[in-house]
């Protein structure tokens, strides 16, 4: 058994960085973020939210690589705290969304009946509202800052977990593993947990990736449409937001943020993808 | 075979954007060609005029379209729907005008009336109009016209109650000759009256037209007569053929909307506009650097102040020594240097201009020690936590920012809340604690507009109305500079209103006094626009080099 553990891991491994220079190209885009987010504090040259009213609107410099901001804070620490921010909105979002809609979709899936007519339903419901607008409606009722916007961002993306859980789920169910545990008295919950939900775990994967991406998206939307986190801490949203005044004047304002964004949420997206072929078996060999 | 498909829809691709940039190169040459015709027809009208007039300098500035670029819709055009907004004044430029207007050093002058009288002690204004002056409809300007106009905004104007407040009836003594009678004397009246109080209306389109078309296509006596608004895109208007003032030189008007500054800024740069309201100050010295006219006006009108809660007992703003050390502690040089590009100007009391300014305000230059100082005494040594709420603009959410980094430094730590329009205007009547940054606009009269903030007895959406205090001796002196029968009289008690706000109770910490602003094209003439302020320009004299 462990050795057919050990010959898969580089198999999928493979297929993984199989896929091209594209893949590689944005596991470093991540790995990058990754460090910078957590070890942002020690790479900032500046304090990010320091004002320096004596250098502003400054272009590009050895001292500013990024320039300087209207009020003379440094765009470069700034970008570096924004990526904390946007690391840790979207994995506290996406972790929250994670743990509630899958114990959800597990409920669902498994008891199925009224119990999953009425999740599905109120899924349905709520997926039937656009995501921005739920988000930005829960962030207005909270009031902004960060653990409101996790817990906005985090509501939006549960339904993606409950639709997929229980699909997954109501596949799982009717295995003969299932049904035996189900003989021998095995309680629900370990059922659902010891069973179920470690057959999801690949798709779970890939789904919780792609999330981030979405999560990180989000909350530049709402950090620029200002309903997101409060100045002066910079995230990449309000960043954008505050550079689009200057954007005839000083592009790079508004230019570098917006290109941290799209990297980011690119490189989320293509190693979800590429994640998804590696771990999912029915994709297996035909890449 | 996969390369090859995605080659050829790559091709195809490269081949359908040239096509597509040619086709908008040819529809560009094609809208060149629309504007050559529209100057050559403006030629042709300059010929015409040249063989009638025989006056070849005003045939070269005959003809063109102004046009004018702003980035909110007017909320009305008629003197009782106006709400106050500049879009409002500009929409209303070319078609409508009023008894008295400003000059360029903002004081009040006669426009439609031809002179006036006023008495303090009878508590009457006599005001006389000018003879010959015709709405574009063909009807006259009479006294009983002026009557109901004045009557009509007196009873319905949004405004009314704070500019002629006073106003209790109109007598019309001949054709051209009306009498106003306040209930108490005003010697700020005229004011109100050089803006939407005084307009002048067709009282015959009224009748004949009905309200509901007057709200949407007002009948004046301006140089241009409005032939369309397509709310939120534009307003369109041509010359009025029977304008009372001499000949217009402009065919036409067009205001146009744009929704964001940054676009605008691309119409002027382009020529598609000529006039930029609203521009911000981050781009004004490029603009002036390309030639066109930056135009801010001879008296500002906005003040930004920073309102301290006085009246919560549980707040620390409640003790006035905290509220000066705030005060003390922000430096608001550096908030007019930064915010504003230098187009500001930090000033010690709520004033624009300067005729109005009292030197014996003391104010509270920057002093960090002596903040610090105030702050132990007041028993905060280590500083407190606190918030300020702004609306959210650039220039405050930078002010604001900039503030929380001032207030760092003596202790404070403050949490900055921005809100969109609705919900400030709940909070600016009554935030709970700590501060709240308003971008106060200012009418060049000081009296009048501090009166309708800071006076007692106010209601409605007024600053600080639950979260001020409103002391008896300001609103005393508040009242006695508008009630006062002399200039030396309503400056000595608006001196004594600004040292009790500022100095002795500090209500308030004023920023800055800052400019409105108006980019306008170098080939504008004439037009009068922002000379003074924002609520008139002549743009009956307005004229486009070709």
């Amino acid at each position: 058994m462990a050795n057919k553990a050990k010959r898969r891991r580089p198999e999928a491994l493979n297929v993984f960085f199989g896929r091209g220079i594209l893949v590689k190209l944005c596991v470093g885009i991540l790995a990058a973020f990754f460090v910078i987010s957590i070890f942002g504090s020690w790479l900032t040259p500046y304090e990010p939210t320091a004002i320096d009213t004596s250098n502003t609107l400054q272009g590009p410099s050895l001292a500013h690589p990024f320039g300087t901001d209207a009020l003379g804070r440094d765009v470069m620490s700034r970008l570096i705290s924004g990526a904390q921010v946007s690391l840790l909105t979207s994995v506290l979002s996406g972790t929250l969304a994670a743990i509630i809609g899958i114990t959800i979709g597990l409920i669902a899936g498994y008891f199925g009946g009224v119990i999953n007519t009425v999740i599905m339903r109120l899924v349905d419901m709520v997926l039937s509202i656009p995501a921005l607008v739920f988000a930005m409606v829960i962030a207005f009722i909270l009031g902004g800052g960060v653990p409101s916007i996790v817990v906005a961002i985090g509501f939006t993306l549960i339904p993606t977990y409950v639709r997929m859980v229980n699909g997954l789920v109501a596949g799982l169910r009717e295995n003969d593993y299932i049904v035996a545990a189900q003989i021998i008295g095995q309680k629900n919950r370990r059922i659902l947990f010891k069973h179920l939900f470690p057959n999801c775990f690949p798709s779970l994967i890939v789904l919780y990736t792609m999330n981030l991406g979405t999560a990180i998206m989000m909350e530049a939307t709402l950090s620029y449409l200002g309903i997101g986190i409060k100045a002066p801490q910079a995230t990449w949203g309000n960043m954008v937001s505050e550079g689009y005044d200057y954007l005839l004047l000083n592009p790079w304002l508004c230019f570098v943020p917006g290109v941290m964004v799209i990297l980011v949420v690119i490189a989320f997206n293509v190693v979800g993808d590429g994640l998804r072929d590696s771990l999912d078996p029915r994709l297996r060999g035909k890449l | 075979m996969k390369k090859v498909i995605c080659l050829i829809l790559a091709l195809v691709m490269a081949l359908s954007l040239v096509a597509c940039s040619r086709n908008e190169q040819n529809e560009n040459n094609g809208n060149n060609g629309n504007n050559g015709s529209e100057v050559q027809g403006n030629g042709q009208g300059n010929n015409q005029g040249q063989g009638e007039n025989g006056n070849s300098v005003d045939d070269e500035k005959r003809g063109g379209t102004l046009n004018i670029a702003i980035t909110a819709d007017a909320t009305g055009i008629a003197a009782w729907t106006i709400a106050g907004n500049t879009a409002d004044f500009i929409c209303c430029w070319p078609m409508i005008e009023g008894l008295f207007s400003l000059n360029s050093d903002g004081a009040v002058v006669c426009w439609l009336a031809d002179s006036y009288e006023s008495d303090a002690e009878a508590k009457t204004y006599t005001i006389k109009l000018k003879d010959n002056v015709f709405f574009s409809d063909g009807s006259k300007l009479t006294a009983e016209v002026a009557k109901w106009n004045l009557d009509t905004t007196r009873e319905r104007s949004q405004k009314a109650t704070n500019l002629i407040g006073e106003l209790e009836s109109v007598d019309v003594i001949d054709d051209l000759t009306i009498r106003l009678n306040l209930s108490q004397w005003n010697s700020t009246l005229l004011y109100g009256l050089a803006r939407e109080c005084g307009y002048m209306y067709s009282k015959e389109a009224y009748d004949t037209l009905g309200e509901e078309a007057m709200e949407t296509s007002p009948v004046g006596t301006g140089p241009f007569v409005q032939t369309e608004w397509q709310r939120d895109i534009k307003h369109v208007y041509k010359r009025n053929e029977n304008y009372w003032n001499g000949d217009v030189y402009l065919d036409g008007v067009t205001i146009s909307v744009y929704q964001t500054g940054l676009v605008a800024q691309a119409a002027l740069e382009s020529s598609e506009v000529d006039v930029w309201y609203n521009a911000d100050f981050s781009v004004l010295s490029g603009m002036e650097e390309k030639g066109y006219t930056v135009a801010l006006g001879s008296i500002y009108n906005m003040v930004p102040i920073l309102c301290y809660n006085s009246t919560n007992e549980d707040d620390p703003f409640y003790d006035i020594r905290v509220r000066q050390a705030v005060s003390y502690a922000i430096d608001t040089e550096t908030i007019a240097k930064t915010v504003y590009y230098g187009y500001a100007n930090a000033r010690n009391q709520f004033c624009v201009g300067d005729y109005y300014e009292s030197s014996e305000v003391k104010g509270y230059p920057y002093d960090p020690a002596k903040a610090k100082e105030l702050l132990a005494e007041a028993g905060y040594p280590n500083g407190f936590d606190t918030t300020i709420t702004t609306l959210a603009t650039t220039a405050t959410k930078d002010a604001v920012t900039i503030i929380k980094e001032q207030l760092a430094e003596v202790g404070i730590n403050v949490e900055i809340n921005t809100l969109e329009m609705a919900s400030y205007v709940i909070e600016l009547t009554g935030w709970k604690s700590g501060m709240l940054l308003h971008p106060s606009g200012s009418s060049p009269c000081i009296p009048t507009q501090l009166a309708s903030m800071f006076c007692q007895g106010l209601s409605g959406t007024v600053l600080g109305l639950s979260s001020m205090i409103r002391p008896d001796s300001v609103d005393q002196n508040l009242r006695g500079a508008i009630s006062a029968t002399n200039d030396e009289e309503q400056l000595r008690l608006l001196s004594q209103a600004q040292v009790d706000m500022v100095d002795t109770y500090c209500m308030y910490k004023p920023v800055a006094e800052v400019p409105m602003v108006f980019v306008k094209s170098p080939k504008l003439h004439d037009d009068g626009i922002n000379e003074a302020c924002f609520y008139s320009c002549t743009l009956n004299t307005a004229w486009k080099e070709k």
